[in-house]
């Protein structure tokens, strides 16, 4: 149950971010709140995997503010990012395993089989509890996406973000990785930001933000954005080539 | 009217060529002070660290056994034969002029102060440093270094810092290791080819070389071992790209490392021995 009245846990106000000359974001305003998942969409380049780095500090804004609520928060990487020299149970692990270093913080020491314990449950929860010994290389594109998410949620956190979670996978697989993503709001009560392209990952969030050029051009429900007249939504949305999007796709 | 057309081809060959060659040293030295100010970075970085007791002794050794198992054979069969020949060319010459009882000396002094530091060092820049730089590149570009930020783990802290360590600390012992094996790989060769004594060798080995000399190698290479590992893992985090851009990155640590390493080798023999 997500309340209006609630404080945010992901804050984003009035952000700008250039690279040269390239003024990716300009002026992006946006809220998420417990329990909320946000659908950020819109044509390759506009700058959302750029907003979501932003969001999570991989790069300072030029101006603007950003504030999480909750400085414990997954991130589920577009080709996954798993370590590669590590197995998939030390990939899980990890955030359990190494001291943080952000604000000279030190983890509170797990024992090992309490490690052991939560690294299961989360596989279990991705239905990968067989993959622990496995390494990276020898999983699937679907399977490693899936310990990308149980990586990302093995310390519970407040705040999820994924960058195109579902990209390149078959439309099976697309379908398990989204009840994970709605499974995971609802049981975390987590604020989830999606970056993606796709309409049925689109169909599980609770509101959706479409991005062009920097810009935010329109904001509402899956069901708001099936009948909008908004000519940037109605264009994404009937993947149709004519429309304001057009000049920035030939 | 031959001349002329002969003269305008050389010109029209020779000026882009020049232009392509002068573009590319402007472009590697700009680089080369790009990534010698990120060195300089990741250093404070790291020092930082270390007086935080932030170094987990599991990923120093981790990193030591790599350099010190991967590249001790290579590095030891280089300086063997190196002393071998150095042996091979002065032994019986030395003996001929009445010299035979500083044969020992020659090739220790060789090994020590200069052989053993520099083959050393390239075994581990071949090996070690072209693998580090790959490595930290490819995980750049997949993204896992950015993975690490998002678990709140520095990647100075987790990934250069215990290789850097394990630089500075393994390349003196394995100079050390590889220097007692060319010396005495010299001993037999000198054995063998002039009839020298096992004792004249290792009497005038211990005559004539000095406390100094053992703790100018041991320097050297841990200064070596400083400049190998920060200069290569500092141009594979910092590089952005694609496939091409590890190769390119691999080849650029190897090169730079080894011009590095020469130059300091030359200022820190100047510094220790220069002056006398």
């Amino acid at each position: 149950m997500i309340r209006a009245d609630e404080k945010p846990l992901i804050s984003v106000r009035d952000v700008h971010k250039s690279f040269g000359r390239n003024h990716v974001i300009q002026g992006v305003s946006l809220d998420v709140r417990a329990g909320e998942t946000l659908a950020i969409i819109g044509i390759s380049g506009c700058g959302k995997s750029t907003l979501l780095r932003l969001i999570c500090g991989l790069e300072p804004p030029d101006s603007g503010e950003v504030t999480l609520e909750d400085d414990n928060y997954g991130f589920v990487f577009q080709y996954s990012a798993l370590f590669d020299s590590l197995n998939v149970f030390e990939n899980v692990a990890f955030s359990l395993v190494e001291e943080p270093d952000r604000n000279g913080g030190r983890r509170q020491e797990l024992p090992d089989s309490e490690i052991r314990r939560i690294v299961s449950e989360k596989l279990r929860l991705v239905g990968l509890e067989e993959t622990e010994p496995m390494m990276p290389n020898d999983l699937s594109g679907g399977m490693r996406k899936r310990v990308s998410f149980a990586r990302a949620i093995v310390s519970n956190p407040r705040i999820i973000l994924y960058d195109e979670p579902t990209a390149g996978l078959d439309p099976i697989a697309s379908t398990v990785l989204e009840n994970y993503i709605s499974a995971l709001g609802r049981e975390l009560g987590a604020a989830s930001i999606v970056v993606t392209h796709q309409h049925s990952t689109i169909q599980i969030a609770d509101r959706v933000c479409l991005l062009h050029k920097g810009t935010i051009r329109w904001m509402g429900t899956p069901e708001e954005m099936k009948v909008t007249d908004n000519p940037y939504a109605r264009q994404f949305f009937d993947a149709s080539l004519e429309g304001p999007l057009t000049p920035d796709l030939v | 009217m031959a001349n002329d057309s002969s003269m305008t081809t050389t010109r029209m060959t020779w000026f882009p060529l020049t232009r392509t060659a002068l573009g590319f040293l402007r472009r590697e030295l700009s680089n080369l002070f790009l990534v010698i100010g990120q060195a300089v970075l990741m250093t404070r970085a790291m020092f930082g660290f270390l007086i935080r007791g932030r170094l987990k002794p599991r990923h120093f050794f981790d990193q030591a056994s790599f350099i010190g198992l991967d590249t001790l054979g290579i590095a030891l069969i280089m300086v063997t034969f190196s002393a071998m020949v150095i042996a091979l060319q002065v032994a019986k010459e030395m003996v001929k002029q009445g010299a035979g009882g500083y044969v020992g000396a020659l090739v220790s002094l060789a090994v020590l102060r200069e052989l053993a530091p520099i083959m050393t060092a390239v075994a581990v820049t071949a090996m070690a440093g072209s693998a580090f730089a790959a490595e930290l590149c490819t995980m750049q570009i997949s993204k896992q270094v950015d993975a690490l930020r998002t678990l709140h783990v520095d990647p100075i802290r987790y990934l250069v810092l215990p290789r850097v360590m394990a630089g500075i600390v393994m390349i003196p012992l394995m100079t050390v290791v590889t220097a007692t094996a060319g010396i005495l790989a010299g001993m037999v060769i000198s054995r063998l080819l002039a009839d020298i004594p096992f004792w004249q060798y290792l009497d005038s080995v211990w005559q004539q070389t000095e406390y100094k000399d053992v703790f100018a190698t041991l320097l050297k290479s841990s200064i070596f071992g400083y400049i190998i590992v920060i200069l290569s893992t500092s141009i594979g985090i910092n590089t952005t790209g694609g496939a091409r851009e590890v190769g390119i990155a691999t080849t650029r640590a190897v090169v730079w490392s080894f011009l590095t390493v020469a130059i300091f080798d030359y200022i820190l023999t100047y510094l220790i021995y220069g002056s006398n």
